[in-house]
């Protein structure tokens, strides 16, 4: 086996140097009972061709953006990565490190978790960033956790137009503490301020809003973020979309108590849907109930700028059952892509990437909006995807547009949305040309027929 | 040698992207016709750098940086085996990294068989009847087992009575945190001086409040826990659950399985036990499994196997709901599959079995030297003790220290809490004897060290980019980020 | 040898008592600042808020630990010290002076009775 290299004669003098009589004898600690009696049922091993082959033809029955046309984007989108994203994050100094708790021999992974946390900082127009979490949703879970303990209250609302697999999350974490979540119901496509203001009472801890929302509307925080103030209630946004704050003003220049989401859009393929990367943004206020790893900023005994995991007595390993949250391991390599990402496109590329988004679709909206069959409901600002209404179960549609070579969300949002007639929503790219937007206009066309 | 920081090289004009002239050029005049000016940001808070100093700024980070790929890591726990390439490789293939969560099944057969056949595979390693595999780490792992546990109680009418969940005074922080997140009130069961759980303890703790254990065998002393039939009983006896926290399951792969020894929620650390990165501190991976009685409680989506092919699982009406955003952490779960066709059953045994034996060599060679609390047989991992060399003004922590200096990671320390000055040596099943036995040179020399230069270790590393850094200066003048101007 | 003040009343939890007409003026003892070690951090809870003995009155980390303090007395926070916002390093090196934590309106100063003075205090460190 060529990962392991004790050989049979080692194994023979390591037992003998230390007294033991056979590998038998070593294991004699668990109960003979408990003891498997033959190998495990697993196929014969395969040799690293074998695998390849293997694998190959898995890969092979799956179809993608890599040999489809897809416009599906809502909770993981497609973006062009560039090389020097994949090619340093497989240096194996990042990949193959454990968790930085030798900070002597882990400045790497801590300085750019440190640039990671800055740069997400100053995209959310924020006070400070943890280190990563999971994902968009289990990063808005622990904001209304974190916000529910720091107000003592345990009312939180949360728009209707949050993409309902978040929603869902939400809903499991609140489930287990006794958090009353209530819907904020929508007016044309966004929250409904009228609602808003009829539901905040003195025992809300928090109202979550996600922007762009679940329709691809960008949500208005001017007037939703004063409206909270006054009632000294905790704004939390939450950004699936990360590319949006190429452009659009963050969330924090209005004053909201964290922003949380999902930053997969930066330089992460949407592998099926995982791993991606959860970022957590919030206030200083806050800084001692935040949940995961912080780096901060310190020097050596030689007075070098050194790096080092802090505010660790927060944390699960030292707090134990009074930790902030559980989170340990979290996805720090992501938050590494992210970065050199970040680095890569900078001030300026982010921004033309994100202008180029909003013009391809924009194309997009005006190309589809005579197709018979098709109606866009909402007339709002968007940033690249926007909601439709289909002649035909969506579920058909797409199915009719497989065929095609075109790939559309399977994302069943008529059992949310009632009040929608066969909704789907369409996401465009900068992966996605202007002569592939016509076809997807001609199948729409025909398949609507 | 430190590294500037990214913003330091940034200058306006600089540029490390490149985009078609055409959307390079957009017209300002129509964005502001799509979205309201206001709703613009002004600048966004990014360095401007060009493509040479990205890749030199990254790859002088990745030097000043330690993986598995360059040497020894026995950290403790921690399970820093060999990341194989062909893993990366695989799980980078167009048809399977660029897979979007909401395609419709049809599209992504090859992927949800891979799946599938990987909870089968994870089935028989652990002998449980169901494993689920979207949680994305440990922690969740055990969020999502605490979840079920609860349900299963309010299920059956018993929600309120069960409030307690023992786990041992030995256990990983993450295990009171998880259940005390879920709400679950927190009672401490104490250890023998082998590390074990002190079954005498535990009768005394047992009554009807009493929700489940948390355990991990071998526990975190790496010592297995021969009294698990009798706590087995024990709990079942009382109506209570047993949890398996997985981090451990190295040593147990193919010898012995947490489905047969009683156990009814378990969860693995695939970044560990089954081979796949780290990568800095994630992104893991942790399938949770669960006996027969406890299956409605997964969480969902979940697949499942049909005449016409694979598909989504109809929602359970009594599942704790989903967890996930989008899916599972899919491409560590394909590295796992080719890990496991890779070692075969035999091999996966063999690994065990190398695992164990490499930590005892190293026990045994070290104990006198390094006081060994733990007088019994270790499994995958043995805790040594820094505690004889206090007399000499030396911690636990410089000797992990100087053992930088001598090009190895140090061991973990100060786990688990039950052991003073600890420090607990993984080998893994990925080191040779060469490995092994310079290893216990560098320790027994470090031994002599300590005692006629303790100098040394008090201020070692002395060859890293930097040296220890101050710890209270980052807590008390806390910079967590840098503010673009 | 850690420093013990006689004219102070003591906790098992080592805080350190001082009690002034109904206000009660509450801080950690030299003993556990050098146990703690560098301390990082004191939350400064609102003025206002009642407490019991024996509830969590505020907590306070070091670098490695975090720890409750609890209230040794029932009564009503009446101030913080604010101090300790900017510079929590204070408890290490004024533990009984300019590092106090907080100041307890005293709602039932019969339990006053029930705290140690120095030299059982002392005594209880010893063993």
């Amino acid at each position: 086996m060529r990962y392991l290299p004790i050989t049979e004669n080692d194994k023979k003098e390591m037992l003998k140097s230390i007294n033991m009589a056979s590998m038998e004898a070593m294991f004699s600690v668990i109960p003979e009972e408990y003891r498997l009696k033959s190998l495990l049922d697993i196929p014969l091993p395969l040799s690293e061709m074998e695998l390849m082959q293997h694998m190959e033809a898995i890969a092979s029955q799956n179809s993608s953006d890599h040999n489809k046309k897809s416009f599906i984007g809502e909770i993981t989108f497609r973006h062009f990565i560039p090389s020097i994203v994949g090619s340093l994050s497989s240096l194996p100094q990042f990949y193959t490190a454990y968790t930085p708790y030798q900070p002597e021999v882990s400045q790497g992974t801590l300085q750019t978790i440190y640039e990671f946390q800055s740069m997400m900082t100053n995209l959310t127009d924020m006070d400070l960033t943890n280190a990563s979490m999971y994902d968009g949703a289990t990063s808005a879970a622990e904001a209304m956790l974190m916000i529910c303990t720091y107000k003592r209250k345990n009312k939180v609302l949360i728009s209707d137009l949050i993409h309902p697999h978040v929603k869902e999350v939400l809903q499991t974490y609140a489930n287990m503490n006794n958090i009353q979540l209530q819907t904020i119901s929508s007016d044309e496509g966004s929250v409904s301020i009228a609602a808003l203001e009829n539901s905040v009472d003195k025992d809300t801890a928090l109202f979550l809003v996600q922007s762009p929302n679940v329709f691809g509307v960008i949500e208005d925080f001017s007037i939703m973020a004063p409206i909270l103030r006054e009632k000294q209630i905790a704004c939390g946004a939450i950004i699936l979309e990360s590319l949006s704050l190429g452009i659009l003003r963050p969330p924090g220049h209005y004053g909201v108590d964290v922003t949380v989401g999902e930053a997969q859009s930066f330089g992460m393929s949407p592998n099926l849907g995982g791993p991606g990367l959860g970022f957590f943004s919030t206030r200083k206020e806050y800084i001692r109930k935040i949940p995961g790893r912080i780096v901060g900023k310190t020097t050596d005994d030689k007075n070098r700028t050194a790096y080092v995991m802090t505010l660790r007595a927060r944390e699960q390993d030292i707090r134990r059952e009074k930790a902030t949250s559980n989170i340990c391991t979290n996805h720090a390599l992501c938050a590494l892509m992210a970065t050199i990402y970040l680095a890569g496109m900078g001030e300026v590329g982010l921004r033309k990437l994100a202008q180029w988004n909003v013009a391809v679709s924009h194309y997009a909206y005006d190309t589809l909006n005579d197709v018979p069959g098709l109606k866009i409901p909402f007339r709002k600002p968007f940033f690249n995807e926007f909601v439709v209404e289909l002649g035909q179960p969506a579920e058909n549609v797409a199915k009719k547009l497989e065929s095609k070579g075109i790939l559309l969300s399977g994302s069943n949002l008529s059992k949310s949305y009632p009040y929608l007639k066969n909704p789907m929503v369409l996401s465009f790219t900068e992966l996605n040309h202007k002569e592939e937007i016509d076809e997807l206009r001609d199948a729409l066309k025909e398949a609507l027929q | 040698m430190t590294e500037a920081m990214i913003y330091e090289y940034s200058k306006k004009g600089k540029r490390a992207w490149s985009m078609p002239q055409k959307y390079e050029n957009i017209n300002e005049n129509d964005i502001n016709q799509w979205i309201p000016k206001e709703w613009q940001r002004d600048k966004i808070g990014l360095p401007e750098v060009s493509e040479p100093e990205v890749v030199r700024h990254f790859t002088k980070l990745a030097s000043m940086n330690y993986g598995i790929d360059i040497g020894f890591y026995p950290l403790g726990s921690c399970t820093m085996k060999y990341n194989p390439k062909i893993n990366e490789v695989v799980a980078s293939m167009d048809g399977l990294k660029r897979l979007h969560p909401l395609q419709d099944v049809e599209t992504f057969q090859g992927a949800l068989q891979m799946m599938y056949e990987l909870k089968q595979f994870l089935s028989e390693i652990t002998g449980m009847d169901t494993i689920h595999l979207y949680p994305a780490a440990g922690a969740h792992g055990e969020l999502a087992g605490m979840m079920i546990a609860k349900k299963y109680f309010e299920d059956i009418g018993q929600g309120k009575q069960r409030k307690v969940m023992l786990i041992p005074d030995s256990a990983h922080g993450t295990n009171p945190a998880s259940a005390a997140m879920v709400g679950f009130e927190i009672v401490e069961v104490k250890s023998t001086p082998c590390g074990q759980v002190d079954v005498d303890h535990l009768k005394t703790l047992i009554n009807e409040e009493v929700a489940g254990i948390m355990l991990t065998n071998p526990n975190t002393a790496g010592v297995f826990e021969t009294d698990i039939k009798e706590m087995a009983d024990l709990l079942h006896q009382n109506g209570s659950i047993l949890y398996y926290d997985g981090a451990n399951m190295n040593a147990l792969l193919g010898q012995a399985r947490p489905g047969d020894m009683g156990f009814d929620i378990i969860h693995l650390n695939l970044h560990k036990t089954f081979s796949t990165p780290h990568g800095g501190g994630g992104p893991g991976s942790a399938p949770i499994g669960v006996k027969k009685y406890l299956e409605p409680f997964l969480p969902y989506p979940d697949i499942e196997k049909t005449d016409n092919g694979y598909s989504w699982k109809e929602k359970h009406e009594k599942s704790i709901g989903r967890i996930r955003l989008a899916g599972p952490n899919f491409a560590v779960l394909v590295k796992t599959y080719a890990w496991i066709l890779t070692m075969g059953a035999e091999g996966l045994k063999k690994a065990s079995e190398d695992a164990v034996l490499n930590a005892n060599y190293i026990r045994e060679h070290l104990k006198e030297i390094y006081k060994d609390s733990v007088a019994c047989i270790c499994m995958h991992e043995c805790v040594l003790s820094a505690s004889s060399f206090e007399k000499y003004g030396v911690k636990a922590k410089d000797i992990s220290k100087r053992i930088i200096d001598y090009g190895m990671h140090p061991p973990t320390n100060y786990f688990p809490l039950i052991i003073p000055e600890s420090l607990m040596i993984e080998p893994t099943e990925s080191e040779s004897r060469q490995t092994l036995d310079s290893f216990i040179e560098v320790m027994k020399k470090i031994a002599e060290e300590a005692k006629t230069n303790p100098e040394l270790l008090l201020n070692a590393p002395h060859h890293t980019p930097v040296g220890r850094p101050d710890e209270v200066k980052a807590a008390k003048d806390l910079d967590v980020a840098y503010i673009a101007e | 040898m850690s420093m013990i003040k006689d004219d102070l009343k003591y906790t098992k939890f080592d805080e350190w008592v001082k009690i002034e007409e109904d206000i009660a003026i509450v801080g950690i003892t030299d003993y556990a600042q050098k146990h703690l070690g560098d301390i990082v951090f004191v939350e400064i809870k609102e003025q206002g808020e009642t407490v019991q003995k024996g509830e969590v009155l505020t907590s306070i980390e070091s670098v490695k630990s975090a720890s409750d303090i609890y209230a040794p007395l029932s009564g009503e926070i009446v101030e913080m010290n604010q101090d300790l916002e900017n510079d929590a390093g204070l408890v290490n090196q004024d533990p009984f002076g300019k590092g106090w934590i907080a100041k307890i309106k005293l709602s039932n100063p019969e339990e006053i009775n029930e705290l140690m003075d120095s030299e059982a205090y002392t005594t209880f460190r010893q063993d």
